[in-house]
């Protein structure tokens, strides 16, 4: 569960997007910084580095429209 | 002094003239009005709570009245207002007691804001409490009133107020709104348990409400804590069925049955997270109150 401070708005995410969350916490990154460092967390062995980075890229774009991060 | 030690003379002059200060849990609400109808209800359902003096302190200042235009000879009405303000629509004279326990609602859930308030009912047993929450038409009323009739405290049949800061549930316990079938149900069930006179053709339908019971008024001040979050579903023919529910799915949902989680911002998150960390969350479905008691009875709080 995710409360966005500024929004007021609670967020119920899958736990990829929580991982992304938490990183990004941490300090500001981008999506190929990402998806390797989620890659042996999230054990992404079963998917191609392509599909794993586009599965990355679009929780991305979906966490910047929920006003969860900020692209810059 | 309760309500119980006025004589309904001596009641129906108080609410006439002064008012009454009635205590209900944690609230004080200054009770006016000149309906009769309303006096013999607040009378047989409110005989065991205590009054305040006069001069206490009121949270919420209601009156019931009978507004002054031709409808007055014609289909008489009954208004509800608040602090002097009408705040409804005025309903038939016959149905002012069930517009009285509307309002009385509408007071907690519009104005209390140091606790978070989720539509649901709350029962207690063994000092660890369930929260039912559920929309109007799930069986909550009526699961809540069978279960405090086998044992049960009740804290609320409607609002479940959780206190911002320890999580705590304050209580609440006014009278059991029951609706149509589930009134003879519940008459059937308990025989000696005690309902206002029934009402017809209300927006919910045909009503009675159902007295607490005298310790669950007793014991009003004592907060309890939180083990279950179980929503509740009747289901005609549907054999008892406890299904777990993950933290997550509760949260959201509970969130969605409150009136001011919102509002409360990131007290309102906390005291959820706090809630639910505390609880064993489930889906319910039942058909047969013993079925449903039976399983009550078996729940066991988190290790």
């Amino acid at each position: 569960m995710f409360y966005n401070k500024l929004s007021g708005d609670t967020h119920l995410l899958g736990s990829t997007s929580a991982k992304i969350l938490l990183e990004l916490q941490q300090s500001p990154s981008n999506a190929p910084f990402l998806v390797e460092a989620l890659a042996p967390r999230l054990q992404a062995e079963m998917l191609t580095h392509e599909e794993f980075s586009f599965q990355i890229e679009h929780l991305l774009d979906e966490l910047n429209t929920l006003g969860l991060i900020e692209f810059s | 002094m309760n309500v119980s030690a006025l004589t309904p003379s001596e009641l129906k002059f108080r609410l006439k003239k002064t008012g009454i200060f009635l205590r209900t849990g944690s609230f004080i609400t200054h009770l006016q009005t000149s309906i009769p109808g309303v006096s013999e209800s607040v009378g047989l359902l409110y005989a065991d709570y205590s009054l305040a003096e006069q001069a206490d302190f009121a949270d919420f200042h209601v009156s019931l009245t009978r507004p002054l235009n031709l409808r007055r000879w014609f289909k008489p009405q009954a208004l509800f207002s608040f602090d002097g303000n009408t705040i409804f629509k005025p309903l038939p004279l016959d149905q002012a007691f069930p517009m009285l326990e509307w309002g009385l609602n509408w007071c907690v859930s519009n104005h209390v804001n140091h606790c978070l308030i989720i539509h649901a009912a709350v029962v207690e047993k063994g000092g660890y409490a369930a929260i039912m929450p559920a929309p109007p038409g799930s069986g909550k009323s009526t699961l809540c009133a069978a279960l405090v009739n086998r044992g049960w405290r009740l804290l609320s049949d409607e609002l479940a107020l959780v206190r911002v800061g320890d999580g705590k549930l304050i209580p609440l316990p006014r009278p059991v709104s029951l609706k149509n079938e589930s009134i003879e149900i519940i008459r059937r069930y308990e025989p000696n348990a005690i309902f206002s006179r029934k009402v017809a053709d209300t927006i919910k339908g045909t009503v009675a409400h159902m007295k607490a019971s005298t310790d669950s008024v007793a014991r009003a001040s004592e907060v309890a804590k939180v083990a279950w979050v179980v929503f509740p579903k009747y289901k005609a023919g549907a054999t008892a069925c406890l299904e777990t529910l993950s933290q997550s799915r509760a949260f959201m949902r509970v969130a969605d049955n409150s009136f001011n989680y919102s509002l409360l911002g990131l007290n309102g998150f906390k005291t959820m997270t706090s809630l639910i960390d505390a609880s064993l969350c489930y889906d319910f479905t039942y058909s047969k109150l013993d079925d449903a008691i039976e399983i009550f009875s078996a729940l066991k709080p988190q290790t």
